[in-house]
């Protein structure tokens, strides 16, 4: 056993198994539980991450002035907006620590899943290595591997397709509005890429792990919306960003005098 | 760079690490068939997917692969065989037979392959266990969760019987019964002929492993980490282990004399007197222990997953015969005072002297 199993690995397979004992044998729910504490646990970490991602969208006017200003000039334009954002104490790849922590309990959990499904005698003789010596785990042994339909152990389409679309709500709510073609371009394919690529991983993986993805995003949605509400998730008409065109509308400037109303998504979401 | 080209990058990566990561901590399949004796030649299932079989100095005679063709290689799946042997094969006059992992019953005789069966083409579940024959009839179990019946000649099913979980365990027949062992953590009892269910013994955890059956009891080790004797008539538990083991009980005990030898997955072999289930003593191994041991002479052989091999007598005594050095899960296979033995890592077959210890051969299968 390395330190990989000892200190990660070992202590989510055995949570696991022992939060399906106290779920009624049930290891999906053991899985939503497990994502939600996960979640809580990183809930400051995420709070600050969201609150950037709304400072970010709020800058998206004087982003766009500065992009007008040095339209020609790419390096001061690059160093004019770390300015701002250093300024407005925003790093633009905040967004990826929480990803980026989560990463190992995504390994953990896809190396859980495989173990505890008892897929085949490999990984379920493995399995015996890493159980604690609760009473709780041995009886929860073997899990039910089946929830609402979906035998866990397999990859599923339908989660697939619910980890796809949840993730594209939440790239949405979070991607900030901009008048620039460019970074527009490459925020839509962003926002159509993260999901497809998720979607892929959910199909070839157990879906117990899509699973999880498809909790953590339902969690990021609705913490996501209580922190700035839909966000660049509109179900109306298009609003153009403070500072710019889309579409063809009329620029809305900020010295007009309805920026910060604007710029507040959940005010301006929630009304209309 | 922009702000939305740093993050497509970052995140690209972190899914790319996701992937590539996870495909390192899948646990692959194998296979782990035992090396089953028939009129001087040893047939067994490799790690490729085929049946091997050797004649009795270790030459190989034959390779029948089962499915031909390599499966995976992209994205997580390596490349490997379409098939995996867990179960040792059943001989009967030149006819073999074998389970899989693609849930089929292959059949092969000395010209080749013979013929292959799905147990239940709607819908083929993996096969870890080892069929058994009897009379003109051939029994198996499957991850489906069912024992099957099939006609030996024609291959038809003659009936099947439904666990509430999958089964692993090989079953046992015995004065026209047959018992097996389920994920569902019972033990069951079928009527040979009809599949009907003559009893049902409820433990604590799951069996994986087959029972040994002396003078009318039935013994088997549980996932629970308690060993079990059962009444072979009633069904009713005649003792259960006082304490649990510090593992699983992944593998079938032997019987000898008035004791019960149950090698478990913490290394140790726990000593029980059969008649009341007083835990007389436990010999440690230091190593676990998967693979099948044997009933050879009054001593039980076995082999740890290290690669080291014992003999334990009645005294309780465990005797290193050899160390092989090569990961061992196959169950051992025995004729004639050698013990035939599967290796995991570096594929290959080793005849042993039980008396000596010495290796008569040793054949690479790859």
């Amino acid at each position: 056993m390395n330190i990989w199993d000892i200190a990660i690995l070992g202590p989510i397979i055995n949570v696991l198994i022992a939060l399906s004992h106290y779920l009624f044998g049930s290891f999906g729910l053991a899985i939503i539980v497990l994502t939600l504490i996960i979640r809580l646990a990183m809930l400051p970490l995420t709070l600050r991450q969201l609150r950037a991602s709304k400072k970010l969208q709020d800058l998206q006017g004087k982003l766009a002035e500065l992009q007008k200003k040095y339209a020609r000039d790419q390096q001061k334009l690059a160093a004019e907006q770390m300015k701002l954002y250093r300024e407005s104490g925003i790093s633009p790849l905040g967004c990826l620590l929480p990803m980026l922590i989560q990463m190992p309990i995504w390994i953990a959990l896809y190396q859980s899943i495989i173990r505890v499904s008892g897929t085949s005698p490999d990984s379920f003789l493995s399995l015996s290595s890493y159980l604690y010596s609760w009473d709780a785990v041995y009886a929860a042994l073997p899990v039910d591997n089946m929830f609402i339909g979906m035998n866990l152990a397999y990859p599923n389409i339908v989660l697939a397709l619910l980890v796809g679309v949840s993730m594209w709500v939440q790239q949405k709510m979070t991607t900030p509005l901009t008048q620039d073609p460019n970074q527009r371009t490459q925020g839509q394919g962003m926002l159509i890429m993260m999901p497809l690529m998720f979607t892929f991983l959910s199909i070839t993986f157990p879906s117990g792990l899509a699973l999880y993805w498809l909790a953590s995003n339902i969690f990021s949605i609705i913490l996501q919306y209580f922190i700035s509400g839909w966000g660049s998730l509109r179900f109306g008409k298009a609003r153009p960003p403070v500072g710019g065109v889309i579409e063809g509308k009329k620029v809305v400037k900020k010295d007009e005098g309805s920026a910060g109303k604007r710029q507040d998504g959940r005010r301006s979401e929630k009304g209309g | 760079m922009t702000q939305y080209l740093k993050s497509s990058l970052g995140l690209s990566l972190a899914v790319l690490f996701v992937f590539l990561l996870g495909c390192t901590g899948s646990v692959p399949l194998t296979g782990w068939s035992g090396v089953a004796v028939a009129d001087g030649k040893l047939v067994l299932g490799s790690l490729s997917g085929e049946m091997v079989i050797l004649g009795d100095s270790g030459e190989v005679l034959d390779r029948v692969p089962l499915v031909e063709g390599t499966a995976g290689g992209l994205g997580c799946a390596s490349s490997g065989p379409t098939v995996y042997i867990y179960g040792t094969p059943a001989c009967d006059g030149d006819m073999v037979y074998v389970a899989a992992s693609d849930g089929k019953l292959y059949v092969i005789n000395l010209a080749g392959l013979s013929g292959s069966i799905y147990l239940d083409e709607s819908n083929p579940q993996p096969i870890f266990s080892s069929p058994v024959i009897w009379d003109q009839y051939i029994y198996i179990t499957s991850s489906d969760g069912k024992v099957y019946c099939l006609d030996k000649g024609s291959l038809k099913e003659v009936w099947h019987y439904e666990a509430k979980d999958k089964i692993w365990a090989t079953p046992v027949i015995y004065d026209e019964s047959l018992f097996v062992g389920s994920f569902d953590g019972s033990v069951y009892a079928l009527d040979l002929l009809d599949g009907g269910l003559l009893w049902k013994f409820e433990g604590g955890g799951a069996f994986v492993s087959h029972v040994v059956i002396a003078d009318d009891t039935l013994y088997v080790g549980s996932l629970d980490r308690y060993f079990y004797a059962i009444d072979i008539n009633t069904g009713e538990r005649v003792w259960k282990s006082q304490e649990a083991a510090g593992r699983w009980f992944w593998t079938n005990a032997v019987v000898i004399g008035d004791s019960v030898y149950a090698p478990c997955l913490d290394g140790k072999v726990y000593v029980f007197d059969r008649h009341d289930g007083d835990l007389e003593t436990t010999v440690d191994l230091g190593s676990p222990i998967s693979s099948s041991p044997l009933l050879v002479q009054d001593k039980m052989i076995l082999v740890t997953e290290d690669g080291e091999i014992y003999s334990i007598d009645q005294s309780h005594q465990a005797q290193q015969i050899a160390d092989l050095g090569y990961e061992v899960q196959a169950p051992l296979g025995y004729g004639e005072g050698v013990v035939y033995i599967h290796t995991q890592t570096k594929e290959t077959v080793l005849a042993i002297d039980v008396d000596t210890g010495a290796i008569l051969w040793s054949t690479p299968l790859r």
